[in-house]
């Protein structure tokens, strides 16, 4: 397991190199003199120039390349010169709303996705596993802001029982932080909780027929028991591919929603970093949501070999 | 005593290409402290008829059954499923044909056998695991306190089929149900593992149905024989008057099949001509007639019955008087 552990680790290193070096070309290939954005048109051709000085852009590139990894590693992203702070603390302040949406979306989604699709699964062709997939068909390819805005129009508007947009940090109260975010979160739930639910039901199906379900028929077990010991264990691995996936999604912001119900978070952050042309916080941004795809790949390869033996001992 | 009592049992499939019949009017019975064997080749509804018996089909597979079996006094196809989980693995344990894909993956060993003791025998967690670990020596695994918390894909073929019938065994089943249990295994494991079995009914004179597509299995095992062949059975009789005396000629084809005494074992000196037909083109008269070498015109048209030919000795065959061996060198004899 400890073995298992390590290599994983270790080989994250390298993709996040890689992930550095085509973050940085990307943003500094991008046309555009962040001076002139940042000064507007007014400004001369001698304002430009100090301004390219001080921010550094006339160093040559891998100057420039070799600062900004040094001062990763030292836990410095760069400054926002629009928001004129660093780029972590920007990053920061829009991680929490970000993460708080996303956990709550994913427990949703997970809360109804995994129970449903083990029932259609044991109920396969049944008028009832036939619902759950159109229903869940309906969940993937409905947008979330359109499911986002009819959630508006029934609960702010029509009933006046939610708020209509806005965020308040779970420092004000768990009540008034769930109030704001319920609705954001449901619409973004159903997205993903169609994908795994989906995912569950097919998994489910599979295991399902294989000979050692047959076992523990035969031993006398219950059909809870050989559903969710037995079976759903076993279906776990795909299941739990499309719940980190799916994560990372949210994580990277899920911009159109956090627009829509206008929350402060990692989303939103990048849309006004790029129409600023904040380019140190864009590069930044992207930086930190790569990390947190490599990250929960890593939880989610822990959490594969806690599910499945052959993983913990075969790779050892 | 009869133990299992199964009258005219049919396990229907429905499948892309049509409804099959896969086990067609199979009447048979094991009593307590018996040794029945099952025997045909691969396909001709062995599982299928073991499985029919516990009723271990997915309910929307839409697999249809009928007839009656009555274990003791209670009739299985028409009870409840609660009455059925109350049976299984408690008074008929299974063991199945492969002791690799059987076993759960992600689950030790001893998790597996010992959720059988505690849902059964109401026995405490503590207590499963040390019953867990003497069924394990009990079945001749090395080092049992060690193996029982090993994971199936830690050990051999040859060890998961034991804690497959370790498994079978921990709750003391009035019958037991081996579907090929040794096919897996190499020779001299395998008559380990049928000594144990033996060895254990005489203790628990438990009744045994021996499935197998080997002769010679049969031979050195079981008290009675039933020959399967197409989803019917075409013979049935003691080991002795088989061997003797068969009276069909596919259970000929069968004992041809296996190697003799120098011939080494597993290797087949004699294969029956043709293969078992589909079951979707079950042929009109005696669903041997295609690959018998006796067959005439009343075979191919009219499907003979499963008769007496001689006291508890049972044949399907128009021709069962002019068929039998000869010259003790198991070659048919018919004088057409
Ligand atoms: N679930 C199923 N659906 C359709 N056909 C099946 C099913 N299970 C078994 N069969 C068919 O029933 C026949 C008997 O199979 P089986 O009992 O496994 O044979 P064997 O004697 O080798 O154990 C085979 O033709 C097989 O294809
Ligand atoms: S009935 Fe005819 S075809 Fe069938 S086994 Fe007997 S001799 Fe062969
Ligand atoms: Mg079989």
């Amino acid at each position: 397991m400890g073995g298992y552990l390590l290599k994983r680790i270790v080989s994250l290193l390298p993709v996040l190199l890689v992930v550095a070096i085509v973050d940085f070309i990307i943003i500094h290939l991008t046309p555009g003199d962040p001076a002139s954005v940042m000064l507007g048109s007014q400004a001369t051709e001698e304002e430009l120039a100090k301004l390219r000085e001080q921010l550094g852009l006339t160093l040559p590139i891998y100057t420039r390349f070799f600062q900004w990894i040094i001062g990763i590693l030292q836990g410095d992203l760069g400054w926002s010169i629009f928001m004129d702070m660093p780029v972590t603390e920007a990053i920061w302040e829009h991680l929490g709303p970000t993460l708080s949406l996303t956990i709550l979306a994913e427990i949703i989604a997970i809360l109804f996705a995994i129970p449903l699709g083990v029932m259609a699964a044991n109920r396969r062709g049944s008028w009832m596993d036939q619902s759950f997939m159109t229903f869940a068909m309906l969940g993937i390819s409905l947008p979330s802001f359109w499911i986002g805005l009819n959630l508006i129009l029934l609960f702010a508007v029509q009933f006046n029982w939610l708020p209509a947009a806005g965020y308040q940090p779970l420092s004000s109260g768990i009540f008034n932080h769930l109030k704001y975010l319920i609705m954001p979160a449901i619409s973004l739930g159903i997205m993903q909780g169609a994908l795994i639910a989906r995912m569950t039901r097919s998994s489910m199906l599979e295991v399902l027929n294989e000979n050692y379900i047959r076992t523990a028929e035969a031993k006398g077990l219950k059909m809870w028991i050989v559903t969710y010991k037995h079976a759903l264990r076993n279906a776990f691995i795909p299941i739990l591919t499309v719940i980190g996936l799916s994560f990372a999604t949210l994580v990277g912001g899920a911009v159109v929603t956090e627009t829509v119900f206008n929350i402060p978070g990692i989303g939103k952050l990048i849309v006004n970093s790029v129409l600023r042309r904040d380019y140190e916080v864009i590069q930044g941004t992207v930086l930190m949501i790569a990390a947190a795809y490599v990250f929960i790949n890593l939880i989610v390869d822990i959490l594969y070999a806690y599910i499945d033996p052959r993983v913990r001992y075969d790779k050892s | 005593m009869t133990l299992l009592k199964v009258k005219n049992l049919k396990t229907r499939f429905s499948t892309e290409l049509g409804e099959v019949t896969a086990v067609d009017g199979v009447s048979f019975h094991v009593n307590a402290g018996e040794t029945v064997g099952l025997v045909g080749e691969s396909g001709c509804g062995k599982s299928v008829t073991s499985l029919s018996i516990l009723r271990l089909f997915r309910k929307h597979s839409g697999t249809k059954l009928a007839g009656e079996i009555f274990f003791e006094q209670k009739e299985l196809l028409t009870s409840s499923m609660e009455e059925m989980q109350e049976i299984r693995g408690n008074q008929i344990s299974m063991i199945f044909q492969d002791p690799m894909s059987s076993l759960n993956p992600v689950y030790t060993v001893g998790n597996q056998i010992s959720e059988s003791l505690m849902l059964h025998q109401k026995l405490s967690k503590k207590e499963a695991y040390e019953k867990t670990i003497e069924m394990l020596s009990l079945v001749g695994i090395p080092s049992p306190e060690k193996r029982v918390n090993d994971y199936p894909h830690q050990l051999s073929g040859g060890m998961r089929q034991r804690v497959m019938i370790a498994m079978g065994l921990c709750c003391h089943p009035k019958l037991l149900i081996a579907d090929e249990p040794t096919t897996a295994l190499d020779v001299t494991i395998q008559a380990q593992i049928l000594d144990l079995m033996k060895d254990l009914q005489e203790q628990l004179q438990m009744g045994i149905m021996l499935i197998t597509h080997d002769l010679g299995v049969v031979a050195e095992v079981c008290d009675r024989v039933l020959v399967m062949y197409l989803g019917q059975i075409v013979e049935e009789a003691s080991v002795e008057t088989l061997f003797e005396n068969p009276k069909h000629p596919y259970t000929i084809g069968l004992m041809k099949s296996i190697p003799t005494i120098d011939g080494k074992r597993g290797e087949k000196l004699h294969v029956i001509e043709g293969m078992v037909p589909s079951l979707h083109q079950i042929p009109a008269g005696c669903r041997f007639a295609p690959r018998c070498p006796f067959a005439d015109e009343k075979c191919r048209s009219h499907p003979p019955d499963l008769i007496e030919v001689s006291h508890s000795h049972k044949a399907r065959c128009w021709h069962h008087e002019r068929i039998g061996i000869g010259g003790g060198n198991a070659i048919a004899i018919g004088n057409q």
